[in-house]
């Protein structure tokens, strides 16, 4: 009797109720749930991924979800609390557990995303290396597979085909790398959050604007930054979406560097695979000048 | 007739006298020793996604690490693992693949995906039915 009512709970006539916590996981969900779940989107499209926090609204539309989904490796920081107010029926599941953690190093650390992150912790912007995203799908298939046996062979095709989809982006971008020179992949950016872009598609990373533990910038980085910028003979710095380009542009304008189109660094985006072409293609345009 | 007390007090005594000498072998051992405990060490086990690529349709593809094994069907191409990894983060990843008759030269590519650990991968390539061995490291320090 208890398992009909869960089932009854969690399937309903519109699908599994599931719940996500950032754009780009919502994508996945969706390419691999499709029809078969109804998704209530926490973390919307523009959301302050670093800021943003649930509304006991957000909990309370959250309530039926059988699973919510969260991006992990610290993007979230609420989590712990979250998982507190979890009710029997849920799950929490942070599709990014299966990932390698790349850690923002001891350098880098003034040029984190936000203060929270500047703490020696975990970079969480695995998102940037495609191959990273394809575990994610996996993790979703698995977990939606648990909470709905009946579906199992459509979440595995589902996500059969959106793993080839990745697998192809991927090539993409690696082809579209391909055209930059060498000595030209050099992606400066205003904070560290494009390190696993780095790492998998053979960037070397710089970063010029730091924060200060108050999430400020200092006159002494600044100049640091400048002479960086200076030193390197950087032609060209890529700025953020959703980030105030003002400091950027300051540094750019003394060190004689280009201000490129900018990047979309926390995802917060309704597609994933346009948030990605969309970041190579500036950084292709950028560094081939 | 009845035995005198003598008797009486001995004969209940026989059942007893007949145990003494194996009950005097049970009795007489050494001391038990207890002996040193000796700490077997295993290997945590790790979880991950093996995944394949064939040029060609294969028949089936086997995949072996110690005496483990996981065979892929012909539609399959990922499969959830678990094995032991030890502390020097190497492991030795048999690979065997048959392709149907007349297949040409045939490459398999295998890929090893870890929960928290960096993709490893290599490829084995041969004719109809090939086994290979992949060394993949991954360093574990903290």
């Amino acid at each position: 009797m208890k398992l009909l009512l869960v089932a009854l709970f969690t399937l309903t006539a519109h699908g599994l109720d599931v719940a996500s916590l950032h754009p780009l996981i919502t994508d996945m969900v969706n390419q691999v749930g499709v029809d078969r779940v109804s998704i209530v989107q926490v973390g919307k499209p523009g959301m302050d991924v670093h800021q943003f926090q649930p509304k006991p609204s957000d909990v309370r539309s959250m309530a039926r979800s059988r699973i919510i989904f969260a991006s992990g490796k610290g993007l979230e920081p609420y989590l712990d609390d979250l998982k507190d107010s979890l009710q029997a029926h849920q799950t929490l599941v942070e599709v990014g557990r299966t990932v390698p953690s790349q850690k923002v190093s001891a350098e880098d650390q003034i040029y984190s995303c936000c203060p929270h992150h500047a703490l020696g912790g975990i970079d969480p912007h695995w998102w940037h290396n495609v191959r990273y995203m394809e575990r994610a799908v996996r993790v979703i298939e698995k977990a939606l597979a648990e909470a709905d046996p009946a579906g199992k062979a459509i979440y595995a095709a589902n996500s059969k085909a959106a793993v080839a989809r990745l697998l192809q982006l991927d090539r993409w971008v690696k082809g579209q790398v391909a055209t930059i020179p060498k000595a030209k992949r050099h992606l400066v950016s205003s904070h560290a959050a494009f390190g696993y872009f780095c790492k998998a598609y053979g960037f070397k990373a710089t970063y010029v604007q730091g924060l200060s533990a108050e999430g400020e910038v200092s006159a002494a980085q600044l100049a640091e930054s400048i002479k960086t910028l200076r030193t390197e003979r950087i032609p060209v710095v890529f700025p953020e979406v959703n980030a105030n380009p003002k400091v950027l542009g300051q540094i750019a304008k003394q060190s004689g560097s280009a201000i490129a189109d900018p990047l979309i660094a926390d995802g917060s985006v309704a597609s994933y695979q346009n948030m990605i072409m969309a970041n190579v293609k500036n950084i292709v345009t950028g560094l081939r000048k | 007739m009845t035995p005198s007390p003598l008797l009486s007090t001995l004969i209940p005594l026989v059942p007893l006298a007949a145990m003494a000498w194996p009950l005097y072998h049970v009795i007489d051992q050494e001391a038990f020793q207890q002996k040193p405990k000796v700490e077997v060490k295993s290997s945590p086990t790790r979880r991950a996604d093996v995944s394949i690529r064939a040029a060609h349709p294969f028949q089936e593809v086997k995949i072996t690490i110690g005496e483990a094994s996981w065979s892929f069907a012909p539609d399959e191409s990922l499969k959830e693992i678990y094995f032991p990894l030890d502390d020097s983060g190497n492991l030795l990843v048999a690979v065997s693949a048959t392709w149907p008759e007349g297949t040409p030269e045939s490459a398999l590519f295998v890929e090893f995906m870890p929960d928290g650990m960096e993709t490893r991968s290599d490829t084995v390539w041969g004719l109809e039915n090939i086994t290979g061995e992949f060394e993949f490291h991954w360093d574990l320090t903290p």
